[in-house]
């Protein structure tokens, strides 16, 4: 890949390789069938699952009574939790008793569920939910065969949370490549303006795969590449390894957050910030709301420098899918649940209330047009994801690339550890 | 009895006995049939969502035998199995003798403490161990720092397989060693005062009063404890997956239980899953047999 645009990146991934990858899998896993299917229809009660942080209260409330009132149903939501949901969407979403309507997918898990054919064919409501409007990286990770089964639901990004006041006291700019970054963390961790003993430059988790992707991505490496059909790993190659080089001159210059290895304490970034424990944190836009009120006129935000002066950083693609269960019974009423979080309400209030970038991407202008927002929104835009793999949530469900950068930080060898992980990676991607 | 009421009672007997056999054919032996007919079968995600599986012969047997994973697990499940089942018998054992010799209000006041550490929810000991542990704010590694050792602070204790299994071990003994306590505690109680005192007047005391009075009457209560024991720490499962998930260390912290899940829940691989535990099945049966044999042989005498 030359060009490292989110559309292209995932693009190549996803429109060629799925098709290629899971040609080995057969069309006929369920997946591929064409035509749309018959819908079921018996109820309008419907189960809903979303993900913990996803979709704000009023946002529920709101999509519950839209749909109280056009169909006379009720939603009832289960808030799941990211830990082991691939586990149990395997096995619910293959049941028709106890399978929810309505499901939330990770976008990276997307594929392996539209793959399978556990997912209900979108095709015909695709122009409704909003067409050549919808995110496009999140269409791909959609679809399989040509055919889109998740929607796109949200999508957010990273940005860097910095305290303005010690960066004017230490006189240091906004970073504008990597290594700046580096040095600028390294300077804050040293002088310890917090003067606290857990102090950190840059808090950055050892657990923190997610947050590290922006190095390997904005490096030009990858997690896996797909040509030809097969998946090969791609952490060992040179720019991978000039990335690790720099996470782990983080770890061991700037960061006294390496060895935390809980994913909770990891995720929750606003607690070491609040503490006065950490210059910068890499989190969401929305974690700006758990910043403590005395500090949030302190806070300043930018985006992950490119390698280069002027160059672009390429943050992990977070975000999500939403899709209708196959072996859901009321898949009629369903539908009619999918449109209205289409609506133009309900995407706005994804940008109002929970500060991501919803899946229609015309209604994104909700977002604001303040710093943090615009920084999120470019980085929305420049952001690349896991590969588009049908295989890729057995990766995140044996937790190679979470365990890998939690040894990386410990000091591990990163041409080692990285050959390693690459055979199992390579090994997980082309399991048919 | 007459001869004509014994068939009416055989059909009254078989006919109690038969919801009971209709559990365990229904919750038991159902899964256990579907799961040794996976082993067989090629079973994988596509076949969850409705593809027929295809028959693969003895495939799932020997890709599980030739993962080297899979015998890394079940030497740390063996190792782990042993020395946690060994430690929660004897302290419990022990903690039962004591119980013994204390006065009876004590023995009480204990008891009631270690049934609520018994009737807690594994996941919320689990929490309890977590924040104990914890590597920055944990109070064991704040009371550590305390006396002095050095490297104790911010000393994250699942990152190491060793200090892994140490935490998940107390965790493990901790949560089972009150229910050898009651076990043992109450046989040795119905151990005949007579005989005690008889065998202290003959000189008998401490080690010798143990091994020779007390533990031949209540040997096969012993034997039942060690048995559930092994069996418990054997498969366990749930203590080291949850630490698994806060630990980075996945792949050398794999027991058989974690072993199976992780191919089968989260790689989407039932079959080989399913062979993976039919073997687990026959090591159990190999393990605990001797036990097995022991106590039935001790429930004929």
């Amino acid at each position: 890949m030359t060009s490292f645009t989110r559309r292209h990146a995932l693009g190549a991934g996803g429109a060629l390789g799925l098709a290629a990858a899971l040609a080995a899998c057969g069309s006929d896993t369920g997946g591929g069938d064409g035509g749309t299917p018959e819908l079921t229809d018996e109820g309008k009660d419907l189960t809903v699952w979303f993900m913990k942080d996803s979709v704000s209260e009023k946002a529920m409330d709101w999509l519950k009574s839209a749909y109280e009132e056009k169909t006379g149903g009720t939603l009832t939501y289960e808030i799941q939790v990211w830990e082991g949901i691939v586990s149990k969407l395997q096995t619910s979403l293959a049941s028709t008793s106890s399978t929810p309507d309505i499901i939330e997918l990770g976008n990276t898990q997307a594929p392996t569920f539209c793959a399978v054919g556990a997912l209900l064919n979108l095709d015909d409501l695709k122009e409704d939910l909003g067409g050549d409007s919808l995110t496009q990286s999140l269409v791909e990770l959609g679809s399989f065969d040509g055919s889109l089964y998740a929607a796109p639901f949200y999508a957010g990004s990273r940005v860097f949370f910095y305290r303005k006041d010690w960066f004017e006291e230490l006189g240091l700019e906004v970073p504008t490549t990597i290594e700046q970054l580096t040095s600028v963390a390294t300077t804050l961790h040293e002088a310890n303006p917090g003067g606290n003993a857990d102090f950190s430059g840059l808090w950055l988790p050892g657990i923190g795969a997610q947050q590290c992707y922006a190095w390997l991505f904005t490096n030009g490496g990858r997690i896996a590449t797909e040509a030809d059909g097969k998946w090969a790993a791609d952490l060992s190659s040179e720019a991978s390894q000039a990335a690790f080089a720099q996470v782990q001159e983080i770890w061991s210059k700037a960061s006294r957050a390496g060895s935390v290895t809980d994913p909770t304490t990891g995720g929750e970034l606003h607690v070491p910030f609040n503490a006065e424990e950490a210059g910068m944190i890499f989190g969401f836009n929305w974690q700006y709301k758990s910043i403590d009120e005395k500090l949030q006129d302190k806070v300043g935000f930018f985006g992950f420098p490119g390698v280069e002066e002027g160059g672009t950083g390429h943050p992990f693609a977070g975000g999500s899918n939403v899709a209708i269960s196959a072996s859901s019974q009321k898949q009629t009423a369903a539908v009619e649940a999918l449109r209205l979080i289409f609506a133009q309400e309900f995407q706005e209030l994804f940008a109002t209330e929970g500060g991501w970038v919803p899946g229609n991407i015309d209604h994104a202008s909700a977002l604001g047009d303040d710093d943090l927002a615009t920084l999120t929104a470019q980085a929305v835009e420049n952001s690349v994801g896991t590969p588009a793999a049908a295989n890729w949530a057995l990766v995140e469900g044996a937790r190679t690339l979470d365990d890998f950068f939690v040894a990386l930080a410990g000091g591990g060898d990163p041409v080692s550890l990285a050959t390693t992980a690459d055979a199992s990676v390579t090994d997980m991607l082309n399991k048919s | 009895m007459t001869s004509l009421s014994m068939p009416a009672e055989r059909r009254l007997g078989l006919l109690l006995v038969l919801p009971a056999v209709a559990i365990v054919l229904v919750a038991l032996l159902y899964p256990l049939g579907r799961q040794v007919l996976m082993s067989f079968q090629t079973f994988g995600l596509a076949q969850q969502f409705g593809q027929a599986p295809a028959f693969a012969g003895l495939e799932n047997y020997a890709a599980v035998l030739e993962d080297g994973a899979f015998w890394a697990a079940l030497v740390r499940s063996l190792v782990f199995c042993a020395l946690c089942a060994a430690l929660t018998v004897v302290i419990g054992t022990a903690g039962a003798l004591l119980l013994t010799a204390v006065p009876r209000w004590i023995a009480m006041g204990v008891q009631a403490v270690m049934l609520v550490a018994w009737a807690m929810p594994v996941l919320s000991s689990l929490q309890v161990f977590q924040w104990l542990f914890d590597a920055r704010r944990g109070v064991v590694n704040w009371l550590l720092t305390a006396v002095g050792i050095d490297g104790a602070a911010g000393f994250n204790w699942l990152s190491t397989p060793v200090s892994f299994f140490a935490v998940a071990g107390l965790l493990v003994i901790w949560m089972s060693v009150p229910l050898v306590v009651f076990m043992v505690y109450a046989a040795v109680t119905q151990v005949d005062e007579s005989v005690i005192e008889a065998a202290r007047l003959d000189g008998a005391h401490g080690v010798r009063l143990f091994t020779t009075i007390i533990m031949p009457s209540i040997s096969s209560v012993f034997l039942l404890i060690c048995l559930l024991e092994i069996i418990w720490d054997l498969r366990v499962f749930t203590q080291i997956h949850v630490l698994q998930g806060s630990s980075g260390i996945t792949e050398s912290t794999h027991v058989l239980g974690t072993y199976i899940y992780q191919i089968g829940l989260s790689g989407g691989n039932y079959g080989v899953a399913a062979a993976a535990a039919t073997i687990m099945l026959l090591l159990m049966l190999l393990v605990t047999g001797r036990y097995i044999q022991l106590l039935l042989r001790g429930a004929k005498d």
